[in-house]
């Protein structure tokens, strides 16, 4: 029965909690502090528990990448961080967050600093 | 027959707590938790009634498998025994000195009132979780000499929210939330607390069907609660007003009147033509504000079509720069990094009604070859290339390869830039240069490297406050214009001289020494 489903003959709701159940991360400011780290603001989103996920950051540098330790994630907007690296973030060099869900699903935000 | 099971039960029992005190402590633990799961599945093994005795037990009650704590060797473990109000309170016992990464949570079946816990040695370090407690953290090397030691545990508070000012008919299209963030302090111990929250899924952001809500707090702390609205379409987020709260006194008043920007939001379908080969593969679309804010971002595939329509859903209706960015797999195959070339800058739009159409040309054809004049030996490796757009936005930084003083910049788009060139130390910098680019023009320009010095611009906060600094050399009246954006950069590197400064009609003279670090008060 399900095989001869087709997507356009999904009801609307199913379709739109599919849509809202995405793992997703935005990073909207991300500032060098002049030292090794990086001020992040960062929004995460993934589906409700029992759903968990793991946020990581990872520094392009002088064509090399850094990454930081993987933390536990918390659902949410405007979320602050301060990530370390084992250089000098410097304007120009770019920075990603990771999520990683525990249902499988991932996702990346990248900004140039 | 019934003789015979209890028999067998009895010898069962026998046998099973022999092979626990022969056990390491931590084994012990872990089956007797295991042990109290089975015996109690809905949580309630340990509870007291309210009227029994304060203190701790001497000595096990009769019929628990466990040993009595007299028989422990003081130097293996402690019998931890909770109380709350002076009341045994039935708590979990939960290792919290590794980051949490999937699954960490609190098993609720496994609370006892009392635990027994190894005196390991670092990093080893336990929480003790109640329900309607704060969290404890337990150092297993700081548990007093003896068999036993109690705990009591201090009783948790609930923050009342209330919301205000809801805009009409905002849940119809978005999903409201209450997230407690409660204040942090760097230092182990806050790592500790933190990882048992987040086994308590106590700082999780918590749905507020209606304009009131209590949320319990674990952690002695004030904190701020945010409001955020979050699409119903969509993964989008839109964070509100944050309030601070102090533990106290927990009852906030959340004015929710700022999302009324976002409760009618836009689909955009964005037509992108690629004329070109380049770019193809994944890549992502970001949306930015005018004040460099990111909107959002979204991964999209090209091959060899010619146009894509990316279609992005709950986006304000406001203004947005967009751009396109290359992405390649990391190394582990697990997730898209950006492949470090130029973003491609799209002219911007602006969003105006609820299902609006766009068209962008995707022309990245055009390229700059920097020559860098002057490089002191030994720093070639130690250079970059920025490239910022009329903005100020920066464009990614290109690294200068080692031994090499030549960069070639491809896939660019026609547009005007500013260009430096600088030393990751910031020892070396040269002028920056401004440089108009056609469509599918390939241009060459020399780049003066030369020793230089960082200058910390303040204050910039405020409406008023400059966005664009012009700094022209005294020597030769070039300018170099520099950028202090709303993301809070305050520091440029200029070659060392003597500068006029000038910003919002007003100008100041300042001295930049070769190494040296200044400040420009723009008071």
């Amino acid at each position: 029965m399900l095989g001869s489903l087709r997507v356009g003959a999904l009801p609307f709701f199913l379709l739109t909690a599919a849509l809202a159940a995405q793992t997703s991360v935005q990073v909207n400011t991300a500032v060098p502090t002049g030292g090794p780290g990086v001020k992040v603001n960062v929004d995460v989103n993934f589906p409700a528990a029992p759903v968990t996920a793991t946020l990581q950051f990872a520094l392009l540098h002088g064509g090399v990448w850094y990454f930081t330790e993987v933390l536990a994630a918390v659902r949410g907007p405007g979320q602050n961080f301060t990530p370390i690296f084992p250089v000098t973030p410097v304007v120009g060099d770019q920075i990603s967050a990771i999520v990683n869900a525990s249902n499988g699903d991932s996702a990346t935000s990248t900004k140039v600093l | 027959m019934v003789p015979l099971l209890l028999g067998l039960v009895a010898l069962l029992a026998v046998t099973v707590t022999l092979q626990m005190i022969a056990a390491d402590p931590e084994s012990i633990a872990q089956t007797e938790s295991n042990v109290s799961a089975l015996a109690s599945a809905d949580g309630a093994k340990g509870a007291r009634t309210p009227d029994a005795p304060a203190g701790p037990p001497l000595a096990r009650e009769a019929g628990m498998s466990k040993p009595i704590s007299g028989t422990l060797r003081p130097d293996q473990a402690v019998v931890v025994t909770t109380f709350l109000d002076a009341v045994p309170l039935p708590t979990v016992l939960l290792r919290v000195d590794s980051p949490p990464e999937f699954g960490l949570r609190v098993d609720w079946t496994t609370q006892d009132s009392e635990h027994r816990v190894a005196r390991a040695e670092r990093p080893v370090m336990y929480a003790l979780l109640g329900k309607g407690a704060l969290i404890e953290i337990l150092d297993p090397t700081l548990l007093p000499e003896g068999a036993e030691h109690r705990v009591d545990l201090q009783r948790g508070k609930t923050l009342q929210v209330h919301l205000t000012n809801v805009p009409s008919g905002i849940r119809e299209n978005l999903t409201l939330f209450a997230q407690v963030r409660s204040d942090q302090h760097e230092s182990d111990y806050e790592k500790h607390l933190k990882t048992a929250a987040y086994a308590l899924r106590a700082e999780f952001p918590v749905e507020m069907p209606t304009d009131f809500a209590e949320i319990p707090l674990v952690m002695n702390r004030d904190g701020t609660l945010v409001v955020w609205a979050q699409g119903n379409s969509s993964p989008k987020m839109f964070i509100g007003n944050e309030v601070r709260f102090d533990f106290a006194n927990p009852r906030v008043e959340v004015d929710v009147s700022p999302l009324a920007t976002v409760a009618t939001l836009a689909t955009v379908h964005v037509t992108l033509e690629f004329p070109y080969a380049y770019p193809s593969g994944k890549m992502f679309l970001s949306l930015d504000g005018l004040d460099g804010k990111r909107i959002w971002q979204q991964k999209f595939d090209r091959e060899t079509e010619r146009e894509v329509v990316v279609t992005l859903r709950d986006i304000p209706l406001t203004s947005m720069v967009a751009t396109v960015e290359t992405l390649r797999v990391d190394p582990t195959k697990r997730f898209w990094l950006p492949t470090g070339d130029a973003k491609i800058k799209l002219p911007p739009w602006d969003v105006t009604s609820v299902d609006y159409q766009v068209r962008r040309v995707v022309d990245a054809e055009s390229s700059l070859t920097v020559t860098l004049v002057g490089v002191p030996p030994g720093t070639q490796s130690e250079l970059r290339i920025l490239m910022r757009d009329q903005e100020g936005g920066s464009l990614a930084g290109q690294r200068v390869d080692k031994g090499s003083q030549v960069r070639a910049i491809k896939h660019l788009c026609a547009d005007s830039y500013y260009v430096q060139a600088l030393s990751y130390d910031d020892a070396f910098a040269s002028p920056v240069y401004k440089v108009d680019i056609g469509t599918a023009q390939s241009l060459t320009l020399a780049m003066a490297v030369l020793p230089a010095g960082k200058v910390d611009v303040g204050p910039v906060e405020g409406d008023s406050a400059p966005t664009v600094l012009d700094v022209a050399s005294k020597a030769d009246g070039c300018s170099s214009r520099f950028f202090l954006n709303a993301e809070g950069l305050r520091r440029f590197v200029c070659p060392a001289g003597e500068y006029d400064v000038q910003w919002n009609g007003r100008t100041k003279t300042i001295r930049v020494d070769a190494g040296g670090l200044h400040s420009l008060n723009l008071r």
